[in-house]
């Protein structure tokens, strides 16, 4: 029924369509043929037609058929070839028949399926990456090399394995830098009282001085003694410590033209910088956080490192 | 304490800073407590009494002096280093005149 009203619909736009009236005729049994393009010219009022479907007889010769008359005469042709090509003809709806349908709605469901499938794949392979990918894609942090609060070289090799959350700061700050390596430390026992991760220690603070002038080794081991036991307190020459800094995206300044001796103060950005065991970064955290809320989100980092399959040194 | 001319200046430590925290505090509080009663007995002219203009201004000074936080302002500069002290004056300046925008 389909068939026949898609058939019905062509044979319309057939019909109705002026260029085609000119090309294509139906005759009296609502056969379409084709209307020999050389003659047009000639005598296009001629209905001088040929077959669209070929021109084979009962016999398998070629049937040609000549209209020598004017004004609408046809020859009609051989009777048992008209109802073979007749039955044929029936068989073809407007310009499509069975097979040439049946062909394109395979192809079509074919294609369907085909890119339906490789959509799919396409998602499913985004979402896996999007699982995958490390937290932080930031490009903060890097290799570095400093001094430590024991006058040992150290490297950011040295820290693998465990979660760092890294402070810069001076040792002549007024009161910013103690609050916040106050706060550090409580994140500090917070984190590694919660997660029981063989000997208890997940993270590691770490205040790295961007003052070393200043800031030597002594200076920095005998700050540290206010805070955390397990505080690691960096400092270096003046090329390691802005290598480390411009590394962290940390904003620091002196003042300019200053005396020797005289007293400065140095203007630095002011953030947590949380680092994964694999020296990776994570998360930073500003200022306006307090002790509880920087804790949960390093928790909630700790749980989804450990869930890909990272792995804390014990 | 206040000021260090060698090149190797000790930071003050713990004690050392909340001991410096806690005089600044104390003298920032009288200041406070003292500006409505200066500017009550004025002739209407709003003063604002603090770190920065109790340096500047003599006026300010002598009313300083008369309402007894004088002795709070030296403990205070004492204590507290130099880059400290001009730090701390610097911040409440501005707090106080944050203050005075938003009671607008």
């Amino acid at each position: 029924m389909l068939i026949k009203k898609i058939g019905n619909l062509s044979s319309l736009i057939i019909t109705k369509s002026p260029i085609i009236i000119n090309l294509v005729h139906r005759n009296q049994n609502n056969q379409y043929y084709l209307r020999n393009i050389r003659t047009l010219s000639n005598n296009s009022s001629h209905s001088f037609n040929s077959r669209i479907r070929n021109n084979k007889n009962a016999n398998g010769g070629k049937v040609r058929y000549n209209n020598t008359s004017s004004q609408g005469q046809q020859q009609t042709p051989p009777k048992n070839v008209k109802i073979e090509e007749t039955i044929r003809d029936r068989y073809a709806v407007g310009p499509a028949t069975w097979k040439s349908l049946l062909l394109f709605l395979v192809t079509g469901a074919g294609l369907f399926f085909y890119f339906k499938h490789e959509k799919k794949k396409i998602l499913e392979k985004r979402k896996e990456e999007l699982a995958n990918k490390s937290v932080g894609k930031a490009k903060i942090g890097g290799p570095f090399e400093l001094i430590n609060q024991d006058g040992k070289l150290v490297t950011d090799k040295d820290f693998l394995g465990k979660f760092l959350l890294v402070y810069f700061g001076f040792t002549h700050c007024p009161d910013i830098c103690p609050e916040e390596l106050d706060k550090m430390s409580k994140v500090t026992d917070i984190i590694n009282n919660n997660e029981q991760i063989g000997s208890g220690k997940v993270i590691i603070p770490i205040f790295i001085s961007c003052d070393p002038e200043r800031d030597s080794v002594e200076v920095v081991r005998k700050y540290l003694e206010d805070f955390h036991k397990d505080m690691v307190g960096l400092t270096g020459s003046h090329e390691q410590v802005s290598k480390v800094a411009k590394s962290y995206r940390v904003y620091y300044s002196k003042p300019p033209k200053l005396q020797p001796g005289e007293e400065y103060l140095v203007d630095h950005s002011i953030f947590f910088y949380l680092m994964n065991p694999d020296g990776e970064f994570v998360d930073a955290f500003g200022k306006n956080l307090d002790a509880e809320q920087i804790s949960s989100s390093i928790d909630k980092h700790v749980q989804d490192f450990l869930k890909k399959g990272g792995v804390i040194k014990t | 304490m206040s000021s260090s001319t060698s090149t190797q200046s000790i930071p003050p430590l713990r004690s050392q800073r909340n001991l410096c925290w806690k005089l600044r505090d104390d003298y920032f509080e009288c200041l406070e407590n003292i500006t409505p009663l200066i500017n009550n007995s004025n002739n209407g002219d709003k003063l604002i009494i603090d770190p920065i203009s109790v340096q500047n201004d003599e006026k300010i000074q002598e009313l300083v002096k008369r309402f007894n936080c004088w002795k709070k302002k030296e403990e205070y500069e004492k204590s507290c280093m130099t880059s400290w002290v001009e730090y701390f004056n610097k911040r409440r300046h501005l707090e106080l005149k944050q203050r005075e925008l938003l009671n607008k």
